[in-house]
C-alpha cells in the first residue's frame, strides 16, 4: 500500500509556529494510520543571545517576551534565577502576589485554551445550528448551576452563529472540518460549548485585571528582582484615574477578591462541567465502535514537576502546592526526587535539532550550564513540501531529557504528581471525575494518560489552584492588616552589593509545565542565560538514541479518517497546549566555548 | 536612538492646568456653536477624554458652569441617557449610563437637537408598519351609505 | 374599505432597523434594539476607544454594512499583541470576529490547519483583492534563506510580501512588527527587521507597544472602519490619536517629577505615596503612548500606577535605550 507523508504546517490554534509531519500507512478504506511522527518548530529569535552583556535586573523583561500567552511565568522564573544567584529573599507579600499572578495565569490560560484553541477539535460549529434551544437549556441545567441557562439565551447564541454563517463570510471558521465523522457531540452539546466559547472571552478580559492591578498591565505585567514593584498605597490610590498613591489599596484589593471569586465561578460552573461532558461523550464513542479518546494520545508515561506555589517561600519545596518530583512509567506508587543542581540529571540533545555543539559532539547530551550551542540550519531552503526528518535535524527545539528519559510536563504531570503525593483535594476531584465520566479507577489512573485525560487534568488543576488562591489572598490581607506592607527587598538592588561572579537557577511550574532559567553573572553583567521550557520537553524532536518526544510518541498509531482533514492529529497535539515561542528562544551563532558551571543548590 | 524627542509642556500648577482645560473646552463650544449658526453643521465634544487626562478640566465644575436650561429628557433602552439643554441654547449635555447605572461617558453636543433625541427614519418606518398591522386586525367600523366604501392608503416609501 | 389581509404581524419586528446580514447592526436589530439604541451604542463604543466625538454615526453606518476582510499574520512574535487585542473592551474580539470585520485568517484561532487554513487565506485574499486589511505582528528575519522563520514551507519575507501584495494597507501591531522589537535588539542574531522595511512601497500604519493597549489596536481598526481613511500619522507612522503625547505628559505623578521627592526604592514611603519613578529609570518622558490616559485593561491601571517605571515599550529600539533602571540623561527630552 502506498505510504503518504502527512504534513500540517502551520499547526493553527497554538502559540507559535509548529509543523507536524508523519509517515502513514494506508488502511484500505481511505483512512491512514500514523506509523511515525515528527514535531518541528520552524521559527527562532535568539533571545538568550540578546540577553548577554545586560544588567541581570533587566533579564525578566526580556525573558517575559519569550511568550505573551505564558505571560508572567518567564518573568517570575527570571527574577527567581537572579534572586537565587544573589541570595535575595523576597518578602512574604511578594510571594503571595506572585502566587496570585501565576495562579490567575493558570486559570486564564487553561480556560482560553479549552475554548479558543482546543474546542473546535471537538465541537462542530455548523452542527450547533440545528440545536433546539430548549433542549440545550435543559442540558445546561442538568450539568451546572451557571446562570446563563435559559432557552432564550441559547436561542440568541444560535441566532448569532446562524447569522454569521448566513453572511457567507466565515472568517476563522472557513474551511473547518465541519461534518467530519470524528465529531461526536449532539447539536445541543455543540451549541452549549459555542455559547461558552463566547462567554469565556468576556470573562477573560475581566479577570486579567488582577495582573493589571499588581503588574500594571496585561499582557506582560511588571515584576522586579527582590519582590514586586507594586507598592501598597499609603494614601489615596486605587484603579482608574487617581491623583495620589498607587494601584494597590484597600478598594482594589477587595476587587482582587472579587476577581478571584469570578475566576473560580467560571471554572466550577462552566469549564469543569463542560470538560466532564466532553469526556463522557468522547469516551462513550468507544463503546459504539468508534475511537475512545481516553485510550489514545499518551505521551511517554513519564512526568516531571519542579514544583510551584510556595505557602511560605520558594526556598522551601516542602511548602509547595504542586510538589517537586518525577513519576516514571505511569507508576504512581513512587515519586522520584529531583536534584535540580545535579548535572547528570538534566541534559539537552541536539541530534535532530539545528544546532551544533563545538566542545562536544552533536550526539552528546549537555547540561544547560554547558549550553554552548551554535546555530546550524541544515534543513531545506524555503519552498519545501517535505522536511527530511529521519536521520536529519528537523527542528529549532532541543530535546531535554531527565536521566536520559523523555518527560511529559504540564497539567497532566501536575495532577499525576499531586495524586501520587497524596494531595487530598486532587485525589478527590480525580476520583469524582473518573466516576462521572465512567473511567475505571485503578492505582495507575490508566485512563488519564491519554488525550482526554490530559484535558481533564487541566480542568482539575484549574479548580485546585483557583481554590488555593483564596488562601494566598487571605494571607496577603492578613499581613497587611498586621502592618506588614513590604513587597520589595532592596538589600541587593545596588550592583555594588553583588559578588564578582554568581550563578543562579530559577524555575516556575507554568500552566504548560516545568520551566527553568539558568543565569551566570560576571562583573555585574549576564554572561550566560539558558532556558529549558515546558514545550521543549513536550514538543522536542528525537534525541540521539532516537527516543521520541511526547508529541511524537503521542501521535503514533493515530488513525486519520480523512487525509486532508487530520482532526485526530490536532486533537492530541492541542491536548498538550503547545507554546512554541517558549520552546524556541535561543541561538548562539558564535560558537564560543562556554563556562561549564555547577548549578546552585536550592 | 530612533525615537523623536518628546516635547513636554511647561510644568505649571495642576489647578491652573485644569482651569486652562476648562477654558479650552468652552472655547471649543464657542467655535462649534458659531459654526452651527453659520452653516447648520452640528458638533460634539467627548468629555471622557478630559477625564482620562492628568490635569483635565473638572467635569463637575464645567457642568455647573454650563448650567441647566429649558429642556431635560431621558432616553431609555439598555442604559439610560440623560439629556440637558444647558443655559446656552443649542449646547446640550448628554450623560450615558450603562445597564448597571454606572456612568460610561459624557458628551457635549452642539446643534438644534441632540442626535439621539430625533426619531430615526428606520424606527418610524417600523412604527408605521406596526400601526398598520394593528389597524388591519381591528374590527372595521362600517361606514354609512353616503361615505366612500374604499379608502386607498398612501404607501410608505420603500 | 379593503386592506391587505395578509400582513403577518409576527414578521414585523416592533423595533429594529435595516442592516446587512452578519453585521453588528443586524445583530442588534435582531435583539429588538432600535436604530436610536444602536446609535447610542456606537457613540459609547467610539468614546471607549478614545475616538473623536461625533464618530458614532459613522461607526454605526460602517457596522450595518458588509464586513471588511482582515488577514492577520504572525512572524517572530510572542503572541502578546494578539492576547492584548483579545482583551479589548468596546470593540471586542467577538465583535471583530463575528460582526465588524471578517477575520479571514488568524492562526491562533483558525478552525482549519495546514493546507486548508492556507487555502482559506488565499481564497479570502483573492476575493477581497485590494480591499482587505493585513494585520501583522512579529518581526521578519530579512534573509529569506536563513531558515530562521519558515511556515507552510515559505520564508517570512515571502509570506509577508505575498500577503501584502493585494492588501489595501498594512497594520503593524506591536513594537516587533513596527520597529523590529525584541528580535532586533542588539546584537540582532536573526537579522530581524520591521514590516515597513520589507514593504517600502506599501502603506503601513504602526501601532507599537509591547504589546499595544488593546483599545488602541481596535480603535485604529474602528477608525478606519468608520471613516474609510487612516487616522493622522506622525513621522514614525504612528496614529497621533494615541501616540501624540508622552506617558510623562499625562502622568499623575508629574508634580513630584519636578518638585520631588522622587521615589528612590520600590516599596519605600515615597513609592507608597505614589511619587515619581524617574530615578528608577522611568522612560515616560521619551515614550509616546496612551498608557497614562487610556490606561490598561479597561482603564484599570498602568505600569507607573502599579509601581514600576515605564520601560518605553512603544518606542523603536527601547530594549537598547540604556537600561530599564538607568535614569534618562539630561537633554534627552524637553520638559
Amino acid at each position: 500500500m502506498a505510504a503518504r507523508t502527512l504534513v500540517i504546517d502551520p499547526v493553527t490554534r497554538i502559540e507559535g509556529h509548529l509543523r507536524i509531519q508523519a509517515d502513514t500507512v494506508a488502511n484500505g478504506d481511505g483512512s491512514v494510520t500514523i506509523s511515525r511522527a515528527s514535531s518541528s518548530s520552524t521559527m527562532v529569535r535568539g533571545i538568550e543571545i540578546i540577553m548577554k552583556g545586560r544588567d541581570p535586573r533587566e533579564a525578566w523583561a526580556f525573558a517575559q517576551r519569550i511568550c505573551g500567552v505564558c505571560t508572567v511565568v518567564h518573568g517570575v522564573t527570571s527574577v527567581r534565577a537572579v534572586e537565587d544567584a544573589f541570595g535575595i529573599v523576597v518578602p512574604q507579600n511578594a510571594e503571595m502576589i506572585r502566587n496570585l499572578m501565576i495562579g490567575s495565569q493558570y486559570l486564564h490560560d487553561h480556560v482560553m485554551h479549552f475554548y479558543l484553541l482546543h474546542a473546535l477539535d471537538w465541537v462542530d460549529v455548523v452542527a450547533a445550528l440545528s440545536a433546539d434551544p430548549a433542549k440545550t437549556s435543559a442540558l445546561q441545567k442538568s450539568i451546572s448551576s451557571t446562570a446563563n441557562n435559559s432557552a432564550a439565551y441559547f436561542a440568541s447564541v444560535k441566532t448569532r452563529l446562524s447569522d454569521f454563517v448566513a453572511s457567507g463570510q466565515l472568517g476563522i471558521f472557513a474551511k473547518g472540518y465541519w461534518g467530519h465523522p470524528a465529531y461526536e457531540l449532539s447539536p445541543e452539546q455543540n451549541l452549549l460549548m459555542m455559547a461558552h466559547y463566547f462567554e469565556c472571552l468576556a470573562w477573560a478580559r475581566g479577570i486579567v485585571k488582577l495582573h493589571t492591578i499588581f503588574g500594571g498591565k496585561d499582557p506582560h505585567p511588571n515584576v522586579v528582582v527582590g519582590g514586586m514593584p507594586c507598592a501598597i498605597s499609603s494614601q489615596g490610590g486605587g484603579t482608574g484615574h487617581i491623583e495620589t498613591g498607587t494601584a494597590v489599596n484597600g478598594t482594589s484589593l477587595a476587587a482582587v477578591g472579587k476577581l478571584i471569586d469570578e475566576m473560580r465561578r467560571f471554572v466550577d460552573e462552566v469549564y469543569l462541567p463542560d470538560m466532564i461532558l466532553l469526556a463522557q461523550v468522547y469516551t462513550a464513542a468507544g463503546k459504539a465502535g468508534r475511537t475512545d479518546w481516553s485510550k489514545i494520545g499518551e505521551g511517554v508515561g513519564n512526568y516531571l514537576c519542579y514544583g510551584e506555589f510556595p505557602a511560605t517561600a520558594i526556598r522551601d519545596p516542602s511548602s509547595y502546592l504542586i510538589p517537586r518530583g518525577v513519576v516514571l512509567g505511569r507508576d504512581l506508587s513512587k515519586v522520584h526526587p529531583i536534584d535540580v543542581s545535579a548535572p547528570g540529571e538534566f541534559q539537552e540533545f541536539v541530534a535532530h535539532a539545528w544546532y551544533d555543539y563545538k566542545t562536544a559532539t552533536k550526539t552528546t547530551g549537555l547540561h544547560p550550564w554547558s549550553g554552548e550551542t551554535s546555530l546550524n540550519y541544515t534543513g531545506p531552503a524555503p519552498g519545501y513540501t517535505v522536511l527530511p526528518d529521519h536521520a536529519e535535524s528537523y527542528s529549532w527545539i532541543k530535546s531535554p531529557r531527565w536521566k536520559g528519559k523523555a518527560m511529559e510536563v504540564g497539567p497532566l504531570a501536575h495532577v499525576v504528581v499531586m495524586y501520587a503525593s497524596g494531595h487530598a483535594a486532587t485525589r478527590t476531584l480525580v476520583q469524582q471525575a473518573f466516576a462521572a465520566i465512567g473511567w475505571p479507577l485503578d492505582a495507575g489512573l490508566t485512563r488519564i494518560h491519554s488525550t482526554l485525560g490530559r484535558n481533564l487534568a487541566r480542568a482539575i488543576e484549574s479548580k485546585v489552584i483557583g481554590d488555593a488562591m483564596v488562601g494566598w489572598y487571605q494571607r496577603l490581607l492578613a499581613n497587611i492588616a498586621k502592618g506588614d506592607v513590604s513587597v520589595f527587598n532592596g538589600a541587593k538592588w545596588d550592583p555594588a552589593t553583588w559578588p564578582a561572579h554568581a550563578k543562579g537557577f530559577g524555575f516556575t511550574e507554568a500552566p504548560r509545565g516545568a520551566l527553568g532559567h539558568w543565569i551566570v553573572v560576571d562583573a555585574k553583567k549576564i554572561t550566560n542565560y539558558q532556558c529549558v521550557v515546558a514545550s521543549q520537553w513536550n514538543a522536542g524532536p528525537r534525541d540521539t538514541a532516537g527516543v521520541e518526544g511526547p508529541y511524537e510518541a503521542g501521535l503514533r498509531g493515530h488513525r486519520v479518517a480523512k487525509f486532508d482533514q487530520p482532526i485526530e492529529v490536532l486533537r492530541t497535539i492541542h491536548s498538550f497546549d503547545p507554546c512554541i515561542g517558549c520552546a524556541v528562544h535561543l541561538t548562539d551563532p558564535d560558537g564560543e566555548a562556554s563556562v561549564v558551571v555547577e548549578m546552585a543548590q536550592l | 536612538m530612533r525615537h523623536e524627542l518628546a516635547i513636554g509642556r511647561l510644568r505649571v500648577d495642576s489647578a491652573e492646568e485644569a482651569a486652562r482645560s476648562e477654558q479650552a473646552i468652552l472655547a471649543e463650544i464657542e467655535r462649534l456653536l458659531a459654526r452651527f449658526l453659520a452653516t447648520g453643521e452640528p458638533g460634539a465634544i467627548d468629555l471622557r477624554h478630559e477625564s482620562r487626562r492628568r490635569a483635565g478640566a473638572d467635569p463637575a465644575r464645567l457642568i455647573e458652569r454650563l448650567g441647566s436650561g429649558e429642556v431635560t429628557a431621558t432616553i431609555g433602552g439598555f442604559g439610560r441617557v440623560e439629556v440637558v439643554e444647558t443655559t446656552y441654547a443649542g449646547v446640550w449635555l448628554l450623560s450615558y449610563f450603562d445597564a448597571a447605572g454606572e456612568l460610561e461617558t459624557r458628551q457635549i453636543e452642539i446643534g438644534a437637537v441632540p442626535s439621539l433625541i430625533a426619531a430615526q427614519r428606520d424606527d418610524a418606518r417600523r412604527g408605521l408598519l406596526r400601526l398598520r398591522a394593528e389597524l388591519a386586525t381591528e374590527p372595521e367600523i362600517r361606514p354609512t351609505a353616503d361615505r366612500p366604501t374604499t379608502t386607498r392608503l398612501e404607501g410608505a416609501d420603500a | 374599505m379593503t386592506l391587505s389581509p395578509t400582513i403577518d404581524r409576527a414578521a414585523i419586528a416592533p423595533t429594529g432597523f435595516d442592516a446587512e446580514p452578519g453585521s453588528v447592526g443586524e445583530r442588534l436589530a435582531g435583539l429588538g434594539v432600535s436604530r436610536r439604541g444602536f446609535l447610542r451604542f456606537c457613540t459609547t463604543l467610539a468614546s471607549s476607544l478614545a475616538l473623536e466625538a461625533g464618530m458614532g454615526p459613522q461607526l454605526a453606518h460602517a457596522l450595518t454594512t458588509a464586513r471588511p476582510s482582515i488577514v492577520y499574520m504572525s512572524f517572530q512574535e510572542c503572541t502578546g499583541c494578539l492576547e492584548s487585542l483579545v482583551n479589548s473592551y468596546g470593540v471586542t474580539i467577538e465583535t471583530l470576529i463575528l460582526q465588524a470585520f471578517s477575520i479571514d485568517y488568524l492562526e491562533t484561532l483558525q478552525a482549519a490547519a495546514g493546507a486548508r487554513a492556507e487555502a482559506a487565506r488565499e481564497a479570502a485574499m483573492a476575493a477581497n483583492a485590494g480591499k482587505y486589511v493585513l494585520v501583522v505582528d512579529g518581526s521578519i528575519p530579512k534573509n529569506a534563506n536563513s531558515g530562521f522563520f519558515v511556515s507552510a514551507g515559505e520564508s517570512a519575507v515571502e509570506r509577508l510580501k505575498h500577503a501584502a501584495d493585494r492588501a489595501a494597507f498594512v497594520v503593524a501591531v506591536g513594537t516587533c512588527a513596527a520597529y523590529g522589537g525584541l528580535a532586533h535588539a542588539r546584537p540582532n542574531p536573526t537579522g530581524a527587521v520591521a514590516v515597513s522595511d520589507i514593504l517600502p512601497n506599501k502603506t503601513v500604519i504602526n501601532v507599537p507597544g509591547c504589546p499595544p493597549i488593546a483599545e488602541v489596536v481596535t480603535g485604529v481598526l474602528a477608525y478606519w472602519l468608520a471613516k474609510k481613511t487612516l487616522p493622522a500619522l506622525d513621522s514614525l507612522k504612528r496614529p497621533t490619536l494615541y501616540y501624540g503625547h508622552t506617558v510623562h505628559s499625562e502622568c499623575y505623578r508629574e508634580e513630584t517629577f519636578e518638585d520631588g521627592p522622587r521615589t528612590k526604592s520600590f516599596g519605600d514611603a515615597r513609592a507608597r505615596a505614589g511619587h515619581c519613578l524617574f530615578d528608577l529609570g522611568c522612560k515616560g518622558p521619551v515614550t509616546h503612548n496612551a498608557c497614562s490616559t487610556l490606561r490598561w485593561n479597561q482603564g484599570t491601571s498602568f505600569p507607573i500606577q502599579s509601581g514600576h517605571g515605564c520601560i518605553g515599550c512603544a518606542e523603536p529600539d527601547f530594549w537598547d535605550m540604556g537600561g530599564l533602571y538607568a535614569r534618562l540623561p539630561p537633554g534627552s527630552f524637553d520638559d
